[in-house]
C-alpha cells in the first residue's frame, strides 16, 4: 500500500464511523412498540424492526423499544414517562461519548434480555421495505442504572 | 515585628475556629443533602396509628413494598415502626388525638417529604380486590409530589397481603418517577419556604412603618430585599397586614450559589435578619422545618 492510499483510507475511515454516529443519532424514534408485560424491573413490548435481512431487522427492532423506553415512554406500562426525556436529538448531542458506546459499540445489547421474531421471514411492506415483528425483553432496571451511574439522569432525590 | 507576630497568632487563633476539623476533611467534596422520606400508613379518624400496622398485614406489606422501591431506587426512607417505637419509649405522644399522633411522629422524625398508603380491600362474589391510594406531600409546605392510585384486579384469594403487593406493583414505578420530576424540579427551580415576619407585642413598629435610608415602608424594603434575594426572583406575596407579612413560597436555591456547598432554610433566615438589623431593628428568628418566622422587637 503505498503512502497516499494509506492516508486515504486513515482519513476515511474514521469518516465513516462518524456518519454511522450521525446517522444512528439523528434517526427517528419509531412509536411502532407495544406493551406487553411486565415484571419488577423487567418490561416486555412488541417492536417492529426494518432491515435488509432478518438480523438487521431484530437490531432495529431492539433499538426502536429501547428507544421508546429511554425518549418517549411506554403508555399502559409503568414507564409511562420516557427514562431521559422527549427531546432525544438534544440529549444525544449534548451526551455524546454514551450515546457512541451504546449505539455503535452495541452496549444497549447488554439490556436487552431476549429478542424473539413473532415470523420465520421478514414481511415485505409497501415501498419495498422489509420488516419483522420481534418480542423484546428489556432489563429496565439495569438500564436506568447505567444512566444514573453515567450521570446521563439524575438519581433518585435531589 | 514583635506586634506583627503577635497579631498574626491572634489571627490564626480566630480563623482555627472557623476552620474544618482534619478528621472530617472531605477536600472540598459536597454531597447533597437528600431529604428525609418516610412511609405511613394512612388512618381513619378514631383509628390508633400504633395499632394499625400491628394488627393490619395487608398494611404492613404495602407499606413494606413501597419502601422496598425506595431501595430499588439506591434511596433510604426513615422507618416508620423504628420511630413509631421509639416514640413511644420516649414518651413523645402528648395527645390522644390520633391526628395530632400522626403529626407529632412526622414532626419528630425531621421526615421532609412522607408518603401516605391509604389500603382499602374490596370483597365480592367475582373474587377479592385491594385498591391502593398513594401520596407523597412536602411535610412543611403540604405541596404535592405525587399521587397514584393502585388496583391488584379481582382475584379468587384469601391472600389480601399478596393483593396489596400487586395493587403496589401496578403503579409504584410511576409513582416514584413523578415525585422524580418534582425533585428535579425543586433542584432546578430551588426549594419551597415560607417566610412569616410579624411584630413582638411590644414592638413599637408596624409594616406601614417609614424606615431605612430611603425611608420606605417596612413591608416594601422586605418585598425588595425578597424580589433580589429568593433564588430566580421565585417569591409570591400571600398578603400584608400592619402587623404581619406572608411569604408563603419563597425558593431558596439547594446548593449555595457562591461556595456551591450545601444551602438551608437557616442560612437564608440568617440573611433575612442581617438585613432587618441593617434597617436598624432588632429581630429574632425561629425555624421549622421549611418555615421561618421572624420576629421583629
Amino acid at each position: 500500500m503505498n503512502m497516499k492510499k494509506f492516508h486515504f483510507y486513515i482519513f476515511l475511515i474514521p469518516l465513516l464511523f462518524s456518519c454511522q454516529l450521525v446517522q444512528a443519532q439523528k434517526k427517528t424514534v419509531s412509536a411502532e412498540v407495544n406493551f406487553l408485560s411486565e415484571s419488577t424491573g423487567i418490561i416486555s413490548v412488541r417492536s417492529i424492526g426494518y432491515g435488509k435481512n432478518k438480523a438487521e431487522a431484530i437490531d432495529n427492532a431492539e433499538i426502536n423499544a429501547i428507544d421508546v423506553l429511554l425518549f418517549r415512554g411506554l403508555p399502559e406500562s409503568t414507564q409511562k414517562d420516557p427514562i431521559i426525556g422527549i427531546n432525544s436529538d438534544e440529549i444525544k448531542s449534548k451526551n455524546k461519548d454514551y450515546f457512541e458506546n451504546f449505539y455503535v459499540a452495541k452496549q444497549y445489547k447488554s439490556f436487552i434480555m431476549s429478542a424473539l421474531p413473532t415470523t420465520e421471514d421478514l414481511i415485505k411492506n409497501k415501498g419495498g421495505k422489509k420488516s419483522i415483528a420481534v418480542d423484546v425483553k428489556i432489563n429496565v432496571k439495569a438500564l436506568r442504572m447505567d444512566l444514573e451511574n453515567k450521570n446521563i439522569i439524575r438519581k433518585f432525590g435531589f | 515585628m514583635r506586634h506583627l507576630i503577635l497579631s498574626i497568632s491572634v489571627l490564626l487563633l480566630i480563623f482555627k475556629g472557623y476552620s474544618q476539623n482534619s478528621s472530617t476533611n472531605s477536600g472540598g467534596q459536597v454531597q447533597t443533602v437528600q431529604p428525609k422520606i418516610m412511609v405511613i400508613p394512612y388512618t381513619k379518624e378514631g383509628e390508633d396509628i400504633r395499632t394499625i400496622l400491628e394488627e393490619d398485614v395487608s398494611r404492613r406489606i404495602a407499606v413494606t413494598k413501597i419502601k422496598e422501591a425506595f431501595d430499588s431506587r439506591g434511596f433510604t426512607t426513615v422507618d416508620f415502626t423504628a420511630k413509631l417505637k421509639a416514640a413511644k419509649d420516649n414518651n413523645v405522644f402528648t395527645s390522644d388525638n390520633q391526628t395530632d399522633l400522626k403529626a407529632q411522629i412526622i414532626q419528630m422524625s425531621g421526615a421532609d417529604v412522607y408518603v401516605q398508603a391509604e389500603v382499602y380491600v374490596l370483597r365480592g362474589q367475582s373474587g377479592n380486590e385491594v385498591k391502593l391510594i398513594l401520596t407523597a406531600y412536602e411535610a412543611s409546605t403540604g405541596n404535592s409530589l405525587s399521587n397514584k392510585v393502585g388496583e391488584s384486579g379481582k382475584w379468587y384469594t384469601e391472600d389480601i397481603g399478596k393483593l396489596a403487593s400487586k395493587a403496589v406493583e401496578a403503579v409504584v414505578e410511576d409513582f416514584l418517577n413523578v415525585m422524580q420530576t418534582k425533585f428535579t424540579d425543586i433542584v432546578n427551580n430551588g426549594k419551597s419556604v415560607i417566610v412569616e415576619i410579624s411584630f413582638d407585642a411590644n414592638s413599637q413598629q408596624k409594616m406601614s412603618s417609614e424606615i431605612g435610608p430611603d425611608g420606605l415602608p417596612l413591608s416594601d424594603q422586605l418585598e425588595q430585599w425578597m424580589e433580589k434575594n429568593a433564588y430566580k426572583n421565585n417569591y409570591h406575596v400571600q398578603g400584608t397586614t400592619d402587623v404581619k407579612m406572608i411569604f408563603d413560597d419563597v425558593r431558596i436555591p439547594l446548593k449555595d450559589q457562591a461556595t456551591g456547598n450545601n444551602y438551608n432554610p437557616n442560612k437564608f433566615a440568617l440573611e433575612i435578619f442581617k438585613f432587618i438589623k441593617s434597617l436598624g431593628l432588632q429581630p429574632a428568628k425561629d425555624i421549622k422545618g421549611s418555615t421561618i418566622y421572624i420576629t421583629i422587637k
